[in-house]
């Protein structure tokens, strides 16, 4: 029922041109369950098989803070976004 | 610098707006700050709107002015395994009529309505505003500044309804860092199905609305899911544990997906479509998860406060939010009559809490919170039950058991008699 | 200060054609003046001979400093600065208003600044009482108002909202004093120089408008495909649109990405180049009248999308494809 690509058919994002989200990349690589990439129900964190790079894109984010509460390497700067950006719900 | 108002409320969700109508009732000057592009754009619960008093006495026939979905008319408590499912179903004739015991609503629609009351009392509501950072003069917090924007917001008291996360809360030294086992994460599907169809499914006839609590269907993860129905859709969710859900290794839409394709759910869930998706976390952690609740200049209420439990029958938390926001309010109100925003004058906030149901219920099923941990409950005891009922009931032309036999030979490598024995005494506890 | 409350207005006027807004300006400084007993001055910079005394003097302007120097052909904030300040010092006036357009929120710091006082910026109303004004302006996207008072007693600065001014032509003229002052200017002590003024054209247009988008991929982006890419949408007349990982290199900007968290765009045509077909990308195209698509992997997820598809190396096909189109333009082939 959930397609997770397809996430901004069913929920709407006012999007920023800067990002809530910033991640530490160090960080990111003395971690060895990444667990932010598959808590996230937005499907936000990638693990990157290649380059082995966690990438997060803060423009579908659902600002439930998933990410910083479980991230125990403290790489995740989060905040709210600006007022009036981000998720914009309308039913729920 | 001049103050700006008499209170600053971050956050107009059920705490806030509340907090905001009756001081703006009051007479006092009211900024309600929200950063969605309207209040209950960020928000989102199971859910239900409890019977709350302290909203009645605003608004004694709640039922004609809000934007409230279905009354909930039969609550239903299912136990699930992936094939089978037991429920036990309650409606009674008294949950029938006005005022109702409890309704399902949209919390983007119906927040916003709530805001609107507070600013039609006269309250200033400041959306697409997101407070950054809390002010503080003379070792008081007397204000917020908001991110983006330049200026400060100046106030006698600052109200932090800013939820689950509470940035206000950590800032003002309240809280600590969020624990993973004390947080929950609801996931929700809103599916839209007619209104008829939806009264002919679930046997309910025009507003009346059903509410199943489903143990069992996160799949051994700690957590539970919800199905509500709305006038015109149906609201499908589970609350996991992080932890439980970071150990797991699953993904949490993949869970939600999971829960659909559940044989009794489909049936249920039959020719719906998917409206809107959602998250959010809930506060999980009890009385000892809650956060310090007042300081000098500052009060903390709702979600923000940690106000939120269930005890695996009642899930309260809006109800529980919209008093604690009753209750600062009046406290701000004498606060600033007596001109002292201490902490101290503060404290009366935590003492009325304290002595309204709000806390005592908390209090009350703090033992509940512990009860949950209980990893069986997800799994082995829905199973148990399930596979016990199906002993019951499976007809083969074979010799029937009793049911202590039955009992035991389910039981086998599921649980041992002793551990059973323990676990009930656990949920004695937590209940009785 | 002077006794007489002085309000200086500057009313941006370029030439001899005052525009609305100066009117407006000049209508508010003398109704102020009119409340408070004060007068109104007029500012104008300018390298021209215009006399401007019959024109403001409809609007109850009694005096007018005209600053004129080859050097303020051009709105420059540093060069009007420099020429103002030796008055504005010695006269200190009461109040100093602009409007609140890019002229005054550039040269309003600066006199702030050099009065050693505060500015208040967008000013939507004020009340004009003769002893502490009191200013008003929208804040938080107007949901609240700021109230602002100068308490100091230095000059008060204010840039005011064009869309509260109101014109208010006098029906029997005041004769308005002029000055003209010749100040001391010289290119040294500004640092701006203005070199012309450039027209907005199609390449300038919103990729969420345009009629014609080439989507450059990853495949397409390179250094050595990228100004063919940008050949091809000149000669289509096309806007350049973009997908996520070329916005992540910094080879286009992202006001060009499309996608569904970038722009949903539905031209009538839609070239994508080296663009395999993510969902993201896709979910920004499908309002897209017809897409042809060319990537060298033949199992692309893009062309299940496409209305034609070519399977080939950009770096191939687009030299040739260019040299086409170029000849059926010229030709006179309608694309």
């Amino acid at each position: 029922m959930i397609n997770i690509e397809n996430i901004t058919q069913m929920t709407k994002f006012e999007i920023d041109d800067q990002p809530h989200i910033i991640l530490n990349s160090e960080l990111c690589r003395t971690c060895d369950h990444h667990a932010c990439v598959n808590t996230c129900p937005a499907g936000c964190y990638t693990l990157s098989a290649a380059t082995e790079r966690l990438d997060v894109v803060y423009e579908t984010c659902l600002e439930c803070g998933t990410c910083l509460v479980i991230c125990d390497k403290g790489s995740v700067s989060w905040g709210y976004p600006r007022g009036g950006y981000g998720v914009n719900y309308r039913l729920t | 610098m001049a103050k700006s108002f008499d209170v600053i409320i971050v956050g107009a969700g059920p705490a806030g707006s509340m907090a905001a109508l009756k001081l703006a009732r009051a007479g006092l000057e009211v900024a309600l700050l929200e950063r969605g592009t309207r209040p209950g754009a960020k928000n989102i619960f199971g859910g239900l709107l409890h019977n709350t008093p302290a909203l009645n006495e605003i608004f004694p026939s709640l039922w004609e002015k809000a934007p409230l979905e279905r009354h909930v008319h039969r609550k239903t408590l299912a136990l699930m395994t992936p094939e089978a499912s037991v429920a036990m179903s309650f409606e009674t004739g008294s949950f029938e009529k006005a005022p109702y015991n409890g309704y399902t609503v949209m919390r983007p629609i119906f927040d916003n309505w709530l805001a609107e009351e507070a600013v039609r009392e006269g309250a200033t509501l400041l959306a697409s505003c997101t407070a950054e950072d809390l002010i503080r003069e003379n070792g008081r917090i007397s204000g917020v500044t908001v991110k983006g924007r330049a200026g400060e917001l100046r106030g006698n008291i600052v109200i932090a309804a800013d939820g689950v996360l509470s940035f206000m809360a950590e800032k003002a030294g309240l809280r600590g860092e969020i624990k993973p086992g004390h947080m929950g994460l609801g996931v929700k599907l809103l599916l839209g199905l007619p209104r008829e169809v939806i009264n002919e499914r679930f046997g309910l006839v025009r507003d009346e609305g059903a509410d199943y609590s489903l143990l069992g269907i996160t799949r051994g993860l700690r957590g539970g899911g919800f199905l509500y129905t709305n006038s015109e859709s149906l609201s499908l969710g589970l609350v996991v544990h992080l932890d439980s859900l970071k150990a797991s290794g699953q993904k949490p839409y993949d869970l939600l997906n999971q829960a659909c394709q559940h044989p009794q759910l489909q049936k249920l869930l039959k020719g719906a479509v998917p409206l809107e998706y959602s998250a959010h976390l809930v506060p999980e952690g009890g009385l000892r998860g809650m956060p310090r609740l007042y300081t000098d200049g500052m009060m903390v209420v709702g979600d923000a406060a940690g106000l939120c439990y269930t005890n695996g029958f009642n899930l309260e938390g809006m109800n529980l939010a919209l008093t604690s926001g009753a209750l600062a309010a009046e406290c701000a109100l004498e606060a600033i009559k007596a001109k002292d925003y201490s902490a101290r004058s503060l404290s009366r906030y935590q003492k009325r809490l304290g002595a309204s149901f709000v806390i005592k219920d908390m209090r009350a099923f703090k033992k509940a919170v512990d009860m949950m941990h209980m990893e069986r409950l997800y799994a082995a005891y829905p199973e148990l039950v399930c596979g016990l009922l199906e002993r019951i009931y499976r007809a083969e032309g074979k010799p029937r058991d009793r049911l202590l036999k039955l009992l035991r030979k389910e039981a086998a490598g599921r649980v041992k008699l002793r551990e059973l024995l323990a676990d009930a005494i656990r949920i004695g506890r937590a209940w009785l | 200060m002077s006794p007489t409350r002085e309000i200086w207005v500057l009313p941006e006027i370029d030439g001899s054609e005052i525009s609305e807004l100066g009117q407006g300006l000049l209508s508010e400084a003398c109704e102020i003046a009119a409340a408070v007993g004060g007068t109104a001055t007029a500012l104008v910079f300018t390298d021209g001979n215009e006399d401007y005394a019959g024109i403001l003097g409809q609007y109850g302007i009694s005096r007018a400093y005209i600053y004129r120097h080859p050097l303020l052909k051009h709105f420059s904030a540093e060069a009007c600065a420099a020429a103002l300040a030796e008055r504005l010092l010695e006269e200190k006036p009461w109040l100093c208003l602009m409007g609140d357009t890019t002229i005054g929120r550039e040269l309003g710091p600066r006199l702030a600044w050099l009065l050693g006082t505060g500015l208040v910026s967008g000013c939507v109303r004020m009340e004009a009482d003769p002893g502490h004004p009191r200013f008003f302006r929208p804040v938080y996207g107007a949901q609240a108002y700021q109230e602002i008072i100068f308490t100091s007693g230095a000059t008060m600065v204010v840039t005011l909202d064009p869309r509260i001014l109101n014109i208010n032509i006098l029906p029997s003229p005041v004769e308005a004093r002029i000055e003209v002052i010749t100040p001391e200017l010289s290119p040294e002590n500004i640092r701006t120089r203005h070199l012309g003024y450039a027209p907005a054209d199609f390449r300038a247009v919103d990729v969420a408008e345009a009629d014609v988008i080439v989507g450059a991929g990853v495949g397409a982006a390179t250094d050595a495909l990228l100004p063919l890419v940008k050949e091809l949408a000149e000669l289509v007349e096309g806007a350049i649109g973009t997908t996520r990982p070329v916005v992540d290199e910094g080879k286009i900007g992202r006001e060009r990405l499309i996608g569904q968290t970038g722009k949903v765009v539905s031209p009538d045509l839609y070239l994508a180049l080296g663009i395999s077909g993510a969902t993201h990308h896709l979910g920004g195209v499908q309002g897209s009248g017809t897409i042809v698509s060319v990537n060298r992997d033949a199992g692309a997820p893009i062309f299940q999308s496409s209305d034609v598809g070519v399977v080939a190396d950009l770096k191939e096909i687009l030299p040739g494809l260019i040299e086409k189109i170029r000849q059926a333009r010229q030709d006179g082939k309608i694309i």
